[in-house]
C-alpha cells in the first residue's frame, strides 16, 4: 500500500490544519513562544555567530574576507591579448592554405641587397665599419593605407620594371604579417625558409616546386619565409651568420597556423624524393611513432651521459628530431602544436640561449643544453631514425653509416653541402627526376 | 481533563499504536494541543530548527567543492649552515606554524612545512633560491590529487582564519586576476609582447607584486602541464651563468626575466594586489612608506601579512609577529567571547 508517510492531498491537507491549530496554540502562550525564541537566538549566536541568519548568515564577515573585491582595479582586469607574430598585431589574413612568398623575386631581392631591404646604420668601430640592419616600419604597418592620391598616381607612372622591384621589396616586408585564417585547418604544415644570398634562383624554385606539389597532394598547409627576414633579428643578438632563424622561423609558422596540430621544418637543401608517403602514416600517427621512437639513444655523440628516455609516449612527444654523424640535426625538425612544443621553441629562442657565447653560434648546442639540462623537455622529446625524415647525401669524407646515408625509397634527401660547390641544382634534377 | 485526546496523549502518545498507521499530523496535533506539555513542545520545535540547520550545512559540504589546496610553509628560512636560532626565532617559528595548523584544518587544507635551510647543495653560487622550485615539485609528486599549492613564507600571518581560498580567489580565478602588468609595473616590464595569448589561457600561477618587483612570499601555483615546465626550466645553467651577478633576488629575478620574455609563461600569469595576499607591515617598502597599496589595513582585514625582512633595518621579527597575533586576535573572536 505504499510508504506509510505518504502524502496524499487529504493527509497533507490536514497537516495544514493541524499547523494552523499549533501555532495558534502555541501564539496563545506568550512564554513558550519568548522561551523558544531565545533559546533559537541563543543556539544561532553560539553556533553560528548571528542570532537572527543562523546557518544562513554565513558569520557575517565583513566583505574583504570573502574575496579582494575592494582591492581590484576593473580597468586593468580584461586586458588580454590574442597571439600575433613579430611583426606586430596589424595581421593580413589569407584563404589559401599556402602562406608562401613569390619566388621569382629572389633574384630582385638579391639585387636590392639587405642595404635597401631593411633601414641600415653604419656604426664604426675598433674593427672597422660594421652594418646594422633595422626593421622599418613598413615591417609593421602598410604603407599604402595613409598614402594620399598623389603619391598613387605617382606611381602609376612608374615603369614595370620600378613596379616590380617595388612590389618584392613591399611582398618581403608583409611575409610575416600573414596570418591563415580559412576554414578547413591543415593538420600538418610543412615549414621552409629561402635564403636567396645562398643558393641561385633556379635550386630555390626546384626546392618551391617539390614542397607546393607534396603539400597540395595531401592537403597540408605550407609555410614559407626567405631567411633574409630575420637578418636584423638574428644581429642583435650576434647570431647572423647562424642557423638560428631556424628557430624563431618554427614559432612564427605556429603563429600562422594557430589550429594546425604539427609543425614540419625541412631545410632548404632537403628534398622529398618519395612524395607519396604521407607524413601521418610514415611516422606521426601515436602506434608507428611508439614503434619508432629510438629509445635509450644519447643525445650529444658520441656516447653522452644523457641519454633519450625508455618509457617515453608517443602521445606525449611534442618535438621530434634526427641525428646525424655530427649530433642532432636541425635539418629536420617536427613540433607540435601545444604548450610543451610551444614553451620549448620559446625557451630555445630566448635571448639568453641566442646570445650565450657557447650557444650564439650554433643553435644546436642550445638544444642539446637544453635536452641534457631540463627532463622535462626531454621526456617530451622523440628521437627517430634519421632515415624516416633526414636522409643525408652519402659523403665522400665521412664514413658510411647506414642509419643515417640515403638509400633509394627513402622520404626525403639533405643535400648537405650542395652550395659550396654549387652541384645543387644538379644533384635535385637527378634525384627528383627518379 | 478526562475526554479522549487526553487519555490518547498520555505514554506512548508520540508512538504508533499497534494497528493503528503513524501519522505525523496527529503527533503534531496532539504535542500542541492546549494540554500538550511545554518540554515536549520546546523540543519538537527546536529538533525542527536543527534538523533544518543540519540540511542546510549538508547541503554547504555537498556544494562546496572538496579542497584539493596544499600550503606548503617553507620554515628555517635562512638556518642551518650559518648560525644557530635565536629562542625568539624559534618562537616565531613555532607561532607561524600553530597559525597556518589551525587554518589548514579549519578548512580541511593540508598543510605541509618545508625545510629551506640552506644546504650544501644549494649554497654559494650553485642555484640557492632555486630549492623552491624542486621542493614544489617534489610537493606536487607527493599531493597528486591535490589542485592548487599555496606556498608560504615563514614570517607570513594569516590575519583572517574565515577566508575560503576558493571564494576569495581561486574560483573563477581568470577573473578576479590581471593578466598584464599595466595595473602596476615597477620593473617597466613590455606589457605586451608577439604570441601571447592570454585570451585563450586559464591562470595557473597567482602571485603579486611589490615596490622591488614579483614577491615570491605567497603566490599560488596550480598543477598543470603548464606548470611542471615552469618548474622544469626555472632554473637553466646557461642563463644562471651569464646572470648570477645581476641576480639578486635569485629565483625571482629569474621568474621576472621569463616573464618578460618568454610569451608562454606569461599565457598563465595572474598578478592580485598585493594586499589580496601578502600584505606588508611598515618598514618593508621603506622608501614608498605613504603608499597604501602595500601595507597592512586592518579596517579591511587584508588576509595575509608578510614580515619578510624583519631582522633587518632596526625591526624585530618576534615584535612585528605579537603584534600582529594579538590583532588577529581581537578581530577575530567569536561575539559571546566578548562577554567575559
Amino acid at each position: 500500500m505504499g510508504s506509510k508517510l505518504a502524502f496524499s492531498p487529504r493527509t497533507s491537507r490536514s497537516f495544514l490544519r493541524s499547523s494552523f491549530i499549533s501555532l495558534r496554540n502555541i501564539l496563545s502562550r506568550p512564554k513558550i513562544v519568548l522561551t523558544v525564541t531565545a533559546i533559537v537566538f541563543a543556539f544561532n549566536w553560539i553556533i553560528f555567530g548571528d542570532p537572527i541568519k543562523g546557518p544562513l548568515g554565513n558569520k557575517s564577515l565583513p566583505p574583504s574576507i570573502k574575496s579582494f573585491k575592494h582591492l581590484r582595479e576593473p580597468v586593468y582586469l580584461n586586458l588580454l591579448h590574442n597571439s600575433y607574430g613579430l611583426q606586430g598585431p596589424e595581421t593580413i589574413p589569407i584563404q589559401t592554405k599556402e602562406l608562401i612568398p613569390s619566388i621569382d623575386d629572389s633574384s630582385v631581392l638579391r639585387q636590392l641587397t639587405l642595404d635597401n631591404l631593411f633601414r641600415m646604420e653604419i656604426h664604426s668601430g675598433d674593427d672597422g665599419d660594421k652594418k646594422l640592419f633595422f626593421y622599418s616600419k613598413e615591417f609593421y604597418h602598410d604603407p599604402e593605407a595613409d598614402q594620399d592620391d598623389a603619391k598613387k598616381q605617382k606611381e602609376k607612372a612608374d615603369s614595370d620594371a620600378v613596379k616590380s622591384i617595388k612590389r618584392a621589396s613591399k611582398d618581403f616586408k608583409k611575409m610575416g604579417r600573414k596570418v591563415y585564417t580559412g576554414k578547413e585547418n591543415p593538420k600538418i604544415v610543412l615549414v621552409t625558409a629561402f635564403d636567396f644570398n645562398k643558393y641561385d634562383d633556379a635550386y630555390l624554385k626546384a626546392v618551391a616546386n617539390n614542397r607546393m606539389k607534396y603539400t597540395k597532394q595531401h592537403g597540408y598547409g605550407l609555410y614559407e619565409r626567405w631567411v633574409e627576414e630575420f637578418v636584423p633579428r638574428l644581429q642583435e643578438t650576434g647570431n647572423l651568420g647562424t642557423d638560428w632563424w631556424k628557430v624563431i622561423l618554427l614559432r612564427e609558422a605556429i603563429n600562422a597556423f594557430p589550429h594546425a596540430e604539427y609543425f614540419w621544418f625541412l631545410d632548404e637543401k632537403s628534398l622529398i624524393v618519395q612524395r607519396d608517403i604521407r607524413i601521418e602514416n610514415s611516422l606521426l600517427d601515436p602506434e608507428i611513432m611508439q614503434a619508432k621512437m629510438l629509445r635509450d639513444q644519447p643525445i650529444v655523440l658520441p656516447g653522452s651521459a644523457i641519454k633519450t628516455y625508455k618509457n617515453t609516449k608517443a602521445q606525449d612527444v611534442s618535438l621530434i628530431l634526427t641525428q646525424n654523424n655530427a649530433g642532432i640535426s636541425t635539418d629536420s625538425i617536427i613540433v607540435k602544436n601545444d604548450i610543451q612544443g610551444k614553451a620549448t621553441l620559446e625557451y630555445w629562442d630566448s635571448r639568453l640561449y641566442r646570445a650565450y657565447n657557447n650557444f650564439y653560434q650554433n643553435e644546436v648546442k642550445a638544444l642539446e643544453h637544453m635536452l641534457q639540462w631540463h627532463p622535462l623537455v626531454l621526456s617530451r622529446t622523440s628521437l627517430v631514425p634519421t632515415r624516416l625524415i633526414n636522409a643525408g647525401i652519402e659523403n665522400k669524407d665521412q664514413k658510411k653509416n647506414s642509419a643515417v646515408d640515403y638509400q633509394e625509397g627513402d622520404m626525403v634527401i639533405n643535400l648537405g653541402e650542395c652550395q659550396r660547390d654549387g652541384s645543387c641544382i644538379k644533384l635535385a634534377s637527378k634525384y627528383l627526376r627518379s | 481533563m478526562t475526554d479522549d485526546l487526553s487519555l490518547e496523549a498520555g505514554y506512548g502518545g508520540l508512538k504508533p499504536k499497534k494497528g493503528k498507521k503513524f501519522q505525523l499530523t496527529d503527533m503534531i496535533k496532539r504535542t500542541f494541543s492546549q494540554r500538550g506539555h511545554n518540554v515536549r513542545k520546546i523540543i519538537i520545535i527546536l529538533s525542527f530548527f536543527s534538523t533544518v540547520a543540519f540540511f542546510i550545512a549538508l547541503a554547504k559540504v555537498f556544494a562546496t567543492k572538496d579542497p584539493k589546496i596544499v600550503i606548503i610553509l617553507a620554515a628555517n628560512e635562512g638556518g642551518g649552515v650559518q648560525r644557530w636560532k635565536t629562542p625568539q626565532e624559534w618562537s616565531v617559528e613555532r607561532s607561524s606554524i600553530a597559525n597556518k595548523k589551525e587554518y589548514a584544518e579549519k578548512h580541511g587544507y593540508t598543510l605541509t612545512i618545508k625545510d629551506v635551510s640552506l644546504k650544501r647543495r644549494y649554497s654559494h653560487e650553485w642555484r640557492e633560491g632555486w630549492e623552491k622550485a624542486d621542493i614544489l615539485k617534489q610537493t606536487m609528486r607527493q599531493y597528486p590529487d591535490a589542485e592548487w599549492f599555496w606556498w608560504l613564507d615563514l614570517y607570513t600571518f594569516i590575519m583572517e582564519p574565515d577566508v575560503d581560498l576558493y571564494e576569495y580567489l581561486l574560483d573563477r580565478v581568470e577573473n578576479k586576476t590581471y593578466r598584464t602588468v599595466d595595473h602596476f609595473n615597477p620593473l617597466k616590464i613590455e606589457t605586451e609582447i608577439p604570441y601571447e595569448e592570454t585570451s585563450i589561457s586559464p591562470v595557473d600561477l597567482v602571485l603579486a607584486e611589490d615596490c622591488g618587483g614579483f614577491n615570491l612570499g605567497s603566490f599560488f601555483i596550480r598543477k598543470s602541464e603548464w606548470s611542471e615546465m615552469l618548474l622544469d626550466m626555472w632554473w637553466d645553467p646557461a642563463w644562471y651563468d651569464q646572470k648570477h651577478m645581476e641576480w639578486e633576488h635569485k629565483e625571482q629575478d629569474c621568474l621576472e626575466v621569463m616573464y618578460s620574455t618568454l610569451p608562454w609563461v606569461r599565457d598563465r600569469l595572474g598578478f592580485v594586489p598585493l594586499r589580496a595576499i601578502n600584505s606588508f607591515p611598515p618598514g618593508a617598502c621603506s622608501d614608498q612608506k605613504d603608499d597604501p597599496r602595500y601595507f597592512y589595513n586592518g579596517e579591511d582585514r587584508d588576509f595575509v601579512v608578510n614580515m619578510a625582512g624583519c631582522n633587518y633595518g632596526g625591526r624585530s621579527c618576534w615584535d612585528e609577529y605579537e603584534h600582529y597575533r594579538k590583532l588577529q586576535r581581537s578581530h577575530n573572536v567569536a561575539p559571546w567571547w566578548k562577554l567575559w
